[in-house]
């Protein structure tokens, strides 16, 4: 799964899901979060903007990695979501969930505002 | 008036059984939204059968049907895989911050949500058989909750 660089800012990791976000195409948007999270990538942001669909096994997968992306001082977002992506997000409660943004830069800025913070070490 | 697809238990056969039910809803007279719906609906269905009920078995049979009876859109997928019971799942939490959210019902909940009507049959001789109808006027919900 295609995924660079913001080039709005660097720390932002722009991931580029393509066509239909089925249970066939889950595993990929797994593997590659799981990828950019073992790389130190705490800010990534979903552009679906090439994305014709989403099921409820790429929703799984957006849960567990902004969960588990919250729990280490990171974030996850969404944006340029296409009107079928945007419903099924609504159906589901992820626009009220997630940080949903109309555009990468937009998106970029709401990441500046609320910086990654570095979880707290435990004695 | 009604179209069926025999294929068998891989995730690549989704995109195909989307083509399918996209062309039959067309064929009904759905609109945009409502084909949408029934389209999402059936592949949340059929990823359902494919992981759980064929549990990876990829020489599964699913037969899907669907028909147009009385203005309604009668679609029923047939599979010879493990039942399971629809009852024993909970309805996402959708007002709970993620911590909290539920990442394991999210299928059914959608097709509850997309459908008028979802009803499960399990029979050890006979396969499971999942009904699901929308009727012609109904269209795609809006609010999440």
């Amino acid at each position: 799964m295609e995924y660079h660089p913001s080039a709005h800012d660097p720390s932002v990791t722009v991931v580029v899901p393509a066509g239909r976000l089925d249970a066939l195409a889950a595993p990929d948007l797994e593997r590659t979060l799981a990828d950019l999270e073992a790389q130190g990538s705490m800010q990534i942001l979903l552009s679906f903007h090439q994305s014709t669909y989403i099921s409820s096994s790429s929703l799984r997968v957006m849960l567990i990695h902004a969960r588990k992306l919250r729990q280490s001082g990171g974030s996850l977002k969404l944006c340029c979501v296409p009107d079928k992506v945007g419903k099924v997000l609504h159906i589901v409660g992820f626009d009220a969930v997630f940080g949903v943004f109309p555009s990468e830069e937009l998106a970029v800025q709401a990441f500046s505002s609320s910086p990654t913070k570095p979880r707290e070490q435990r004695p | 008036m009604g179209f069926e697809l025999n294929v068998s238990s891989r995730m690549e056969n989704l995109g195909p059984i989307s083509d399918f039910i996209t062309s039959a809803a067309s064929q009904f007279g759905l609109d945009e939204d409502q084909a949408f719906a029934v389209q999402m609906a059936v592949d949340e269905a059929c990823a359902n059968v494919i992981e759980h009920a064929y549990a990876g078995r990829v020489d599964g049979s699913i037969q899907i049907r669907a028909e147009l009876v009385n203005d309604q859109v009668v679609v029923t997928i047939h599979d010879h895989g493990q039942p399971f019971d629809p009852t024993c799942v909970l309805p996402p939490n959708l007002c709970a911050p993620i911590e909290e959210q539920e990442d394991r019902c999210l299928g059914l909940f959608l097709m509850g949500k997309l459908m008028d009507t979802v009803d499960f049959r399990f029979d050890a001789v006979q396969g499971n058989l999942l009904t699901m109808t929308k009727s012609r006027h109904s269209g795609i919900p809006s609010v999440g909750a």
